[in-house]
């Protein structure tokens, strides 16, 4: 177990990873990042990312070959913003919050157009693709979780959880759904009025984030107390589901400081996955062969959203407050920027099988 | 292959057996120790390539790696050093084998004394005659007679405090002005084999296994009962001698406020309030069982407010004594947020 949860033993001048070359980008958000997204498009040669945040605002920023980033455009909302994702072309960018909508943005036009409507402030948006029709989904405070298909401004369907939304993923035909009172919903995004499969989730403590892996055979769960499980869907790899601790300060005397799980990204090549949380570090894993494999130190603040680009050449990690600390945590000096982590090749890579020999 | 050895191996089988200068495991042969030193201490965390010594790990890692080893992997902290090279048992330092045969040699002791407590079987190589057989609990006729006559007093001690409201000053027939529970020995009990068994270790112990039978109103409880009214022999009998009193404790204490810093958390604690709430229903007087109920029904009340829902957290958090940073199972840090003036979106607003 030591070498999977690295505890800051010998090993640590190994697996230890630098923060020498990361890049801050250029006027980042007012206020606290939500969410990032990177553009997917992989004939597309440029890197766009995109930043939500509190001050009710998307930016789009176009990362240069330098790693410095020109804001492109953006999108206004009427409230804080908490999701955004880019849609499969590149082209239009959807983005959602607390004023209960989401819209798109047409990067070509500039175009913003209100595409969803719920009761409560939504939680997740994510883009997705039915049989080749782009379509969006959307999850939110309000327990729902709605598709729409952005030609009627009824939801082409919906879904009640049992709870609030807290977080979504989508990957292919897989679609996660994280609430309140940690309920996880499996849909396959083929027979989406349904709930495929519903499970609590194995981590004992609220549903923090999920992640679908790359090849959409399961998912990873972050929970509130350093926790992550990785959770197959089909029963019969059940063998394989483990969970792991992580951000987890040093123990003084005999109390040590878990921390939050805020987010979960899977490089998009190596199947590899990063951790972020509210102890202001993040950490690179494998999951198959349950080691990690590089960690990171503290970037001096919570981390609140991260994401690979679609190379996964650049892990863009956000650093601003999350609200774990309460109101007093909440500082007027509190670092608020995107930071631009330039992947080494063997930082994500699965290391070699380690056989006997 | 002979026959495997059932239970408990002597101190010069343990001491024989080789163990890991690195971690301090020990193993069955010298064997296993070697592949565990290659797995755990010596294996290339880039190839997985096991090495049989920390040096020619170092040596690899620089030609293959073109990496330094500072240090030994999965090695206690001041076991880490490359400069001590140690192949299975060899190279191990002596002093750290001398103190490692010591701590070993210690355990044993303590752990054997630990059994044969907790058994009563004879040491070996001792028969049941001899040394200290099981402890048979017996008393003499005049000492169940002055035992029932302490519990005579005491039970009238209790009454009297129950009809008055006085705190007793029970003071039970054999009452001294010697500390809460003086060892058996000084009460006179018959004591088989208790003093100078000759081949027990000096560490060993009388756990409360050897206590008098029921030594009900622990004799030293009219000495201390200026703090302790008189408790049920229940209560009191089941706190170990030497054991430093729970904080509950001195809830009884009339007159005395609870101490502010009370623990309202645990829950183990918090039950045995209730129950002992419960129990004193006939000892203490009305206004002390006021006091200890509302202690009991409110210390968990608030210690909920204070905690938020991590109240429950607080169960089984303790025990490992983490400490989540955000506790709350309810809500989500966004959520919080999004409630705050400054974030809060109103439909009426934005239009």
């Amino acid at each position: 177990m030591a070498t999977l949860f690295g505890a800051q033993s010998a090993s640590a001048s190994n697996t230890l990873g630098d923060l020498k070359q990361d890049v801050e980008l250029g006027s980042p958000p007012e206020d606290s990042i939500s969410a990032l997204a990177f553009n997917p498009n992989p004939t597309d040669p440029k890197d766009f990312l995109a930043v939500a945040s509190w001050d009710k605002k998307v930016r789009i920023y176009e990362i240069m070959s330098n790693g410095q980033g020109q804001g492109k455009a953006q999108i206004e909302h009427d409230g804080p913003v908490f999701s955004v994702d880019f849609f499969k072309d590149g082209q239009k960018v959807i983005s959602a919050g607390a004023d209960k909508q989401a819209k798109v943005l047409d990067l070509a036009t500039g175009q913003t157009a209100q595409v969803a409507q719920h009761d409560q402030p939504i939680r997740c948006v994510r883009y997705f693709e039915n049989n080749g029709t782009p379509m969006a989904v959307t999850g939110s405070w309000d327990k729902t979780v709605k598709y729409w298909d952005f030609r009627s401004p009824q939801p082409a369907g919906s879904v009640t959880c049992q709870e609030r939304v807290y977080t979504m993923d989508v990957r292919d035909n897989l679609l996660v759904v994280g609430t309140a009172d940690r309920y996880i919903n499996v849909i396959n995004l083929k027979d989406p009025s349904k709930f495929y499969k519903t499970l609590q989730s194995p981590l004992k403590w609220q549903t923090r984030v999920v992640s679908c892996f790359t090849d959409s055979q399961g998912f990873a769960i972050g929970s509130i107390e350093g926790r992550c499980a990785i959770q197959y869907v089909e029963e019969k790899d059940a063998n394989l589901n483990f969970s792991f601790k992580c951000h987890r300060d040093a123990a003084q005397g005999n109390v040590t400081n878990v921390h939050a799980v805020n987010d979960i990204s899977f490089h998009p090549q190596h199947g590899t996955f990063s951790t972020s949380g509210s102890d202001g570090t993040f950490h690179f894993w494998d999951k198959d062969a349950k080691h990690r494999l590089k960690g990171y130190p503290n970037v001096g603040g919570s981390i609140t959203a991260t994401k690979f680009n679609k190379t996964g050449t650049i892990f863009a990690y956000a650093i601003s407050y999350d609200w774990s600390k309460g109101y007093q945590g909440n500082t007027a000096n509190y670092p608020n920027k995107v930071m631009l982590h330039p992947v080494q090749p063997d930082e994500c890579k699965p290391r070699p099988s380690v056989k006997k020999r | 292959m002979g026959k495997k050895k059932r239970g408990h191996p002597d101190v010069e089988e343990i001491l024989g057996r080789p163990w890991c200068y690195y971690c301090e495991r020990d193993f069955e042969d010298l064997k296993l120790l070697i592949s565990h030193q290659k797995a755990k201490h010596f294996k290339c965390d880039r190839c997985g390539k096991r090495l049989n010594t920390a040096g020619g790990l170092s040596v690899h890692m620089n030609q293959v790696h073109k990496e330094n080893l500072t240090s030994v992997e999965n090695a206690l902290p001041n076991r880490q050093g490359l400069d001590i090279e140690i192949f299975g048992m060899e190279g191990v330092p002596d002093d750290i084998v001398q103190q490692h045969n010591q701590r070993i040699i210690q355990n044993f002791y303590t752990a054997q004394a630990e059994r044969q407590a907790a058994t009563g079987n004879p040491p070996r190589g001792l028969s049941g005659g001899q040394g200290p057989a099981k402890k048979l609990k017996y008393e003499t006729p005049e000492e169940l007679k002055q035992r029932l006559a302490a519990h005579r007093a005491q039970v009238a001690a209790q009454k009297a405090a129950g009809a008055s409201g006085v705190p007793p000053t029970a003071a039970p027939a054999d009452g001294q002005g010697t500390p809460p529970f003086p060892p058996p020995q000084q009460q006179g009990y018959p004591y088989p084999g208790g003093s100078g068994a000759p081949t027990y270790p000096a560490t060993q112990t009388y756990p409360a296994a050897a206590f008098p039978p029921g030594a009900s109103p622990p004799p030293g409880a009219a000495a201390a009962s200026f703090a302790l009214p008189a408790r049920p022999p229940s209560g009191s009998a089941a706190a170990p001698p030497g054991a430093a009193a729970p904080p509950y404790f001195y809830n009884g204490a009339p007159g005395a406020a609870p101490p502010p810093g009370y623990p309202g958390g645990a829950p183990s604690t918090v039950d045995e309030l209730v129950a002992n709430a419960a129990r004193q229903g006939a000892g203490g007087d009305d206004i002390d069982q006021l006091i200890r109920m509302a202690e009991a029904g409110i210390k968990p009340a608030r210690a909920q407010a204070e905690e938020g829902a991590a109240a429950a957290a607080a169960g089984d958090k303790k025990k490992k004594g983490s400490r989540m940073v955000y506790a709350d199972t309810e809500v989500s840090p966004e959520e919080r947020m999004a409630m705050l003036p400054r974030y809060r979106w109103v439909e009426g607003a934005a239009a």
